[in-house]
C-alpha cells in the first residue's frame, strides 16, 4: 500500500511538473489571428504564387473608410476635417480623400523623370520631323483654357511629355468628387482610403491605428457638432465604417475573443450545471475537468512546437472539439460508483476508453493531413489533447479520487430511456422513410450540392466581408480578378518581364479586348530600361542643332525651348529612379501592392501584378474575356508570367483539397469502421452501429441543404466527426448496456451537443458550418441508435448485468 | 409675385436703367454695373480668344461657347483647335479633355482661380466678392466701360483682369500677366434669358 501511495505521489508529481512546463510553453507561444493559416499550406507553384500576393505586406495596409449617416454637404466637411486630421500622424503613411488632381510630389517626380519614365523616349523622337510634329500639335495644347499658366512647362516640355505621363500615371476609373471629398455614387457615403505605416502583420499596431482612426473620427465628429446646434442635430447618426485586412484581422480577432469567453462561456455553465447535478460534489467537477483542462494545455505546446505559432482559431476550435474528454470522467466516475465486481482497474473499462479515443484520433487524423494550416492545427491540437487527456483520466484522476464514489442514481434515467427506446422502436421505420427521402433529396440535388467556393473558409464574419465589397464596388476597385502575376530572383528582373508585357498590353487596349491595366513598370521602369532611355537623349549640341531645324517650320523659335534643351541634358545624367523616391508619393501605395518581394526559404523572390480592368461596354465594365487573353499572350507566358483569374483559381485550389480531403475522410471512416469490427468481433453488430450514424448523417446533411447551405470542406469534417463521436458512444454501448451506461451515454451526448450546439451562434461562418452540422448529427446520431437497436439492447436491463 | 408681373417688373428695371443710362452718359458706378448684372439667370455667349506668349510668333487663337447660369455656374466648352470644357459650380471645378474629367476645388488653387473668379463674381452682381480678392477700378460710361481687376494677394503670376462691356453686357475678357504675356478673348452674347 505504502509503495502505490509512493507512485502515486509520483505521478501528481510529474503531472504537476508537466503543467508548469506546458504552462511555460503557453506563455511565451506566438498567437496569431492572420488568415494565412486558413491558406494551403504546401501550394505549387502557381498557388504559391497566388499566397504570396494574398499575403503581400504593402495591400494588407490599406484600409477602405466610409463616413455615413447625413447629408452630403456635412460628410463633405467631416470627410476633409478627418482626412486632415489622420494626415498629422504618423501611424498613417497615406490618407487620400480626393485624388482628382496629382499632389506637388508626384509633379515634381513626373516633372523630373519624365525622360526615363516616358514610353516616347527614343532616338526617333528627337529628329527635326518628329520634334516639329509634336512641338505643332502641343502648341494647340497652349490654346487651351489653362493655356497661360501651362506656357512655362510647355517651353522646358514641348513635346508634352509630363501631360502624358499624368494620363498614364493617374488612375482613370475612381469614386466621384463633391466639394473636395470622395464619394459613392449615391452620395451618401463619403469614402477614404488610408494607408498604414505599419507592416499588414502587426496586429497590435493595426489595432492601435483603428482605436487612432474611430477616437479621432469622434473628435472630428464633436468639434463639428459644437460650432452650432444644426450642427449638432445633422451629424446625430453620422458613423464611420472601416474595412481592409487590418480592420478584418482585428475584428475577427476581438469577435473571437469575444465569443471564446462569451461561447465557450454559456457551453462551460451548461456542462458544469449537468455535471453538478450528476455528480453532487464540487471536487468530483473539478477533478472531471481536469482531464479536459490538461488536454487543453497539452494541445496547445503541441501546437506551438509542431507549427511555431498557435492560431487563435485553434484554441477556441479545438476545446470544443476535445471537449469529448469529458466523457471519460463521466464515464470513469460512473464505473466507480457502481456494484463492487465492477470497481477498481476494470480492464475492460479501459480498453473501451482506449478504443474510442483512437476512433476519435481516425477521424482528426484526417485534418491532419488536409493540407491546410489551421486544420492541421486542429488536428495536431485534438489529437494531443485527447491522449493527454484519456492519460490523465486513467493514471491521475484514480489517484485522486477515492475507490468508491457516492453520485446521483442515474438508474432511474437509463431505465426511463430504456422505456422510451422500447415505445420509440415502431418509429424505426420512420427514420427509414426520412433516410430515404434524404437520399433521394441528395441524388435529385447532387449538382447543387458543394460549393466550390474558398471564402467558405474564412474565419471573417460574412457581415465583414460584404461591407467590404460594397466599399470596393464605392471606390471603383471592385473587379481585380484578373491579373498577371510574374516572379523573378530580383526586383530588376522582375520589372524587365514586366516590360516585355507592356507594348503588347497596349495592343490589346487597342483592340478593346482590355480597358486598362495598372504595371509597376510603368511607375518604376527597370535600370535597364531607363539607361537605354537616357542613352536614346542627344547630347546638347545635337539637340540644340535637331531644334533649330524643326524651328523653321514652327512659329516658336529655338531660343525659347532653351529650357526643354537644359532639361535634356540634366536627364542624361540623372541618377536612375528608385523605388525608394516613390515611397513618399501616392504612387507609392500602387508600386506597393504590385511589385513586392515574398519570402522563399531563405531566400526572396520578387512578383510585379499587372492587374487587367475589364474594357468598358456602355459606360460600365464588361467581363473579361479569360481564354482570349490566354491565346493572344500565349508566347509570352510561362511558368514564372502567369495569367490569373482569382476567383477561378482560388476555387479550383480548394476543390482539389475538397477532393483530398473527401480521400481522407473516406479513410478515416474506413479505419474507424476496422477499429469497430476488431473491438465488436461481430459484422452484424458492427453494422448496427453503423446503420444508425449513415442514418443520422444523411438526414443531417439533407437538412443543412434544406437550410439553404451548400456543403463545403467543413460540413465533411463535420460528418466525419459525428461518425467519429456517434461511434464512440457506441463502444460504451456495446461494453455495458445497463441502465447507468445508457444513462451516462445521455449525459455525454448532452455534453457533445451543447459544446458544439454553441458554436451555433458564434459569427465566425466556419464555427457556425460546424456546430451546426456536429450538434445536430450528435442528436440525430443518438435517437436513432436508441431507436433502432436491436431488440436485446431493449430488454430490461436487469437480465442483461444478470448475464 | 407671379411670373409674369415678376417678367414686367424686370423689363420696367431695364428699361428705366437704359433711360437713366442716356440721360447720364458720362460715369457708371460700380453700383450701377452691378444693378446690371444681378439680373442675370442665364447667359449664352460665343467666344474667339487670342494668346500673345512670348517665344510664339503667332498669336494662338481658341474659340468656343460661354455660359453663365446664376449664381454660380459658368462654363467655357472650348470646341477648337481642341475640343476642352471647363465647368465651374460652386467650388469645384470640372475639367474634360481627352476623354478624362478631372474634379478640382477652387479653394485649393488660389493662383489658377483669380482668372476667372473675376468674371464669375461680375456676372453675378457679387460686389463683395470682387472686392475681396481684387483691388477693383471701374472707367467709362454705362455704354462702354471697363472694369480692371488687380488682384489684391501678392506674388502672383497675374497682374489684372480686364473686362470690358456695355450695359449688362461683357464684350471682351483681357488678362494680362506679369511677364508680359496676355490673352484677349472677345465675346459675343447669342440670347438673353432672364
Amino acid at each position: 500500500m505504502y509503495a502505490t501511495q509512493k507512485n502515486q505521489l509520483i505521478l501528481q508529481i510529474l503531472w504537476f511538473l508537466g503543467v508548469l512546463l506546458c504552462g511555460w510553453v503557453i506563455v511565451n507561444t506566438d498567437y496569431r489571428t492572420d488568415l494565412s493559416v486558413f491558406l494551403p499550406s504546401e501550394p505549387n507553384k502557381k498557388e504559391a504564387m497566388l499566397l504570396g500576393q494574398l499575403q503581400n505586406g504593402a495591400a494588407n495596409r490599406i484600409l477602405l473608410v466610409g463616413i455615413e449617416g447625413s447629408d452630403t454637404a456635412t460628410l463633405a466637411q467631416i470627410g476633409k476635417s478627418f482626412a486632415g486630421k489622420l494626415r498629422n500622424h504618423s501611424v498613417f503613411s497615406h490618407v487620400l480623400n480626393d485624388q482628382s488632381v496629382i499632389d506637388p510630389a508626384e509633379q515634381e517626380l513626373i516633372y523630373t523623370y519624365r525622360y526615363l519614365l516616358s514610353p516616347n523616349t527614343s532616338a526617333e523622337l528627337f529628329t527635326p520631323k518628329s520634334l516639329e510634329t509634336l512641338i505643332h500639335g502641343n502648341l494647340l495644347e497652349l490654346s487651351s483654357a489653362s493655356g497661360l499658366l501651362s506656357k512655362s512647362l510647355f517651353m522646358r516640355d514641348p513635346t508634352g511629355e509630363v501631360m502624358a505621363l499624368v494620363d498614364r500615371l493617374t488612375p482613370v476609373q475612381g469614386p466621384q468628387t463633391i466639394n473636395g471629398q470622395w464619394f459613392n455614387d449615391r452620395g451618401d457615403r463619403a469614402l477614404l482610403l488610408v494607408q498604414l505605416a505599419s507592416t499588414g502583420t502587426d496586429t497590435k499596431a493595426q489595432e492601435t491605428a483603428l482605436q487612432l482612426m474611430q477616437t479621432g473620427f469622434k473628435d472630428v465628429v464633436q468639434s463639428y457638432q459644437t460650432q452650432n446646434q444644426q450642427h449638432a442635430q445633422k451629424t446625430e447618426n453620422i458613423r464611420i465604417v472601416i474595412s481592409g485586412p487590418a480592420s478584418f484581422a482585428v475584428s475577427t480577432q476581438n469577435i473571437i475573443k469575444e465569443e471564446a469567453s462569451r461561447l465557450s462561456g454559456i457551453g462551460l455553465i451548461l456542462i458544469i450545471t449537468i455535471l453538478l447535478y450528476v455528480l453532487r460534489n464540487l471536487k468530483l467537477l473539478f477533478a472531471g475537468l481536469l482531464p479536459v483542462f490538461s488536454g487543453v494545455f497539452a494541445g496547445i505546446v503541441a501546437v506551438s512546437l509542431g507549427f511555431g505559432s498557435v492560431h487563435a482559431m485553434t484554441i477556441g476550435f479545438g476545446i470544443t472539439l476535445i471537449g469529448e474528454s469529458i466523457d471519460y470522467s463521466i464515464y470513469f466516475f460512473l464505473q466507480r460508483s457502481q456494484t463492487a465486481e465492477n470497481s477498481g482497474n476494470n480492464p475492460m473499462f479501459w480498453r473501451t476508453v482506449g478504443l474510442g479515443v483512437m476512433t476519435s484520433i481516425c477521424g482528426f487524423s484526417t485534418l491532419l493531413f488536409s493540407g491546410f494550416t489551421g486544420l492541421m492545427q486542429l488536428a495536431t491540437f485534438s489529437i494531443a489533447g485527447l491522449l493527454v487527456a484519456v492519460l490523465c483520466t486513467r493514471w491521475i484522476l484514480p489517484t485522486l479520487l477515492p475507490q468508491r464514489l457516492s453520485i446521483h442514481d442515474l438508474n432511474p434515467v437509463g431505465a426511463w430511456l430504456r422505456q422510451m427506446m422500447k415505445k420509440g422502436h415502431h418509429f424505426r421505420y420512420f427514420i427509414g422513410f426520412l433516410t430515404l427521402s434524404a437520399v433521394l433529396l441528395l441524388v435529385s440535388r447532387q449538382d447543387h450540392l458543394w460549393s466550390y467556393e474558398l471564402n467558405d473558409l474564412s474565419p471573417i464574419p460574412a457581415a465583414l466581408l460584404d461591407l467590404d465589397g460594397e466599399l470596393r464596388a464605392d471606390m471603383g476597385a471592385a473587379d481585380v480578378r484578373h491579373m498577371l502575376l510574374l516572379q523573378d530572383k530580383t526586383q530588376e528582373q522582375v520589372l524587365q518581364r514586366c516590360e516585355q508585357f507592356l507594348p503588347r498590353l497596349d495592343a490589346l487596349v487597342a483592340q478593346g479586348l482590355l480597358g486598362g491595366y495598372q504595371a509597376p513598370c510603368v511607375y518604376l521602369p527597370s535600370q535597364a530600361k531607363q539607361i537605354q532611355r537616357q542613352q536614346a537623349l542627344p547630347d546638347r549640341e545635337r539637340l540644340e542643332q535637331v531644334l533649330q531645324e524643326a524651328a523653321h517650320a514652327l512659329p516658336v523659335s529655338a531660343q525659347s525651348l532653351q529650357g526643354f534643351v537644359e532639361d535634356v541634358a540634366y536627364s542624361k545624367t540623372l541618377p536612375l529612379l528608385r523605388a525608394d523616391k516613390l515611397e513618399n508619393s501616392t504612387f507609392g501605395i500602387t508600386l506597393g501592392v504590385t511589385l513586392y518581394s515574398v519570402k522563399a526559404g531563405e531566400d526572396l523572390i520578387h512578383h510585379a501584378l499587372i492587374q487587367l480592368q475589364a474594357p468598358l461596354q456602355d459606360g460600365k465594365a464588361a467581363s473579361l474575356n479569360h481564354e482570349a487573353l490566354q491565346t493572344e499572350l500565349f508566347d509570352i507566358l510561362d511558368e514564372q508570367s502567369v495569367l490569373l483569374d482569382l476567383k477561378q483559381d482560388f476555387n479550383s485550389i480548394y476543390k482539389t483539397y475538397l477532393s483530398k480531403i473527401l480521400k481522407y475522410s473516406a479513410a478515416g471512416f474506413i479505419a474507424i469502421i476496422v477499429l469497430l469490427l476488431a473491438a465488436l468481433r461481430s459484422l452484424r453488430a458492427t453494422l448496427w452501429v453503423i446503420l444508425p450514424l449513415a442514418c443520422a448523417m444523411l438526414c443531417v446533411t439533407a437538412l443543412l441543404h434544406l437550410l439553404g447551405s451548400q456543403l463545403n470542406l467543413l460540413n465533411v469534417i463535420g460528418l466525419l466527426l459525428i461518425f467519429a463521436v456517434g461511434s464512440n458512444y457506441a463502444l460504451f454501448f456495446s461494453s455495458s448496456q445497463s441502465n447507468m451506461t445508457l444513462a451516462s451515454l445521455l449525459l455525454a451526448t448532452t455534453t457533445t451537443v451543447i459544446g458544439y450546439g454553441v458554436l451555433i451562434f458564434s459569427q465566425i461562418p466556419i464555427l457556425q458550418t460546424i456546430g451546426i452540422t456536429v450538434a445536430s448529427g450528435v442528436f440525430l446520431a443518438l435517437i436513432f441508435s436508441a431507436l433502432m437497436a436491436p431488440v436485446a439492447l431493449r430488454k430490461d436491463s436487469s437480465s442483461i448485468s444478470r448475464n | 409675385m407671379s411670373h409674369y408681373q415678376y417678367w414686367f417688373a424686370g423689363l420696367l428695371l431695364l428699361l428705366s436703367s437704359n433711360i437713366r443710362a442716356q440721360v447720364e452718359a458720362d460715369q457708371i458706378s460700380l453700383d450701377q454695373l452691378m444693378q446690371f448684372m444681378a439680373k442675370h439667370k442665364e447667359i449664352h455667349a460665343t467666344f474667339v480668344e487670342n494668346k500673345y506668349i512670348k517665344g510664339v510668333d503667332v498669336p494662338l487663337e481658341s474659340s468656343g461657347e460661354l455660359m453663365f447660369m446664376a449664381p454660380s455656374t459658368m462654363i467655357r466648352n472650348t470646341l477648337l483647335p481642341k475640343p476642352e470644357m471647363l465647368k465651374l459650380t460652386g467650388n469645384t471645378v470640372t475639367v474634360e479633355r481627352m476623354g478624362r474629367k478631372h474634379n478640382l476645388q477652387i479653394d485649393d488653387y488660389p493662383e489658377i482661380s483669380l482668372h476667372f473668379e473675376g468674371v464669375r463674381a461680375l456676372l453675378a452682381g457679387d460686389v463683395e466678392r470682387l472686392t475681396h480678392l481684387y483691388h477693383v477700378e471701374l472707367t467709362g460710361t454705362p455704354v462702354d466701360w471697363k472694369l480692371v481687376l488687380s488682384p489684391l494677394r501678392q506674388g502672383t503670376a497675374l497682374k489684372s483682369l480686364n473686362l470690358l462691356g456695355s450695359h449688362d453686357s461683357v464684350k471682351a475678357v483681357e488678362v494680362h500677366l506679369e511677364d508680359g504675356d496676355y490673352s484677349i478673348m472677345q465675346v459675343s452674347r447669342k440670347d438673353v434669358a432672364e
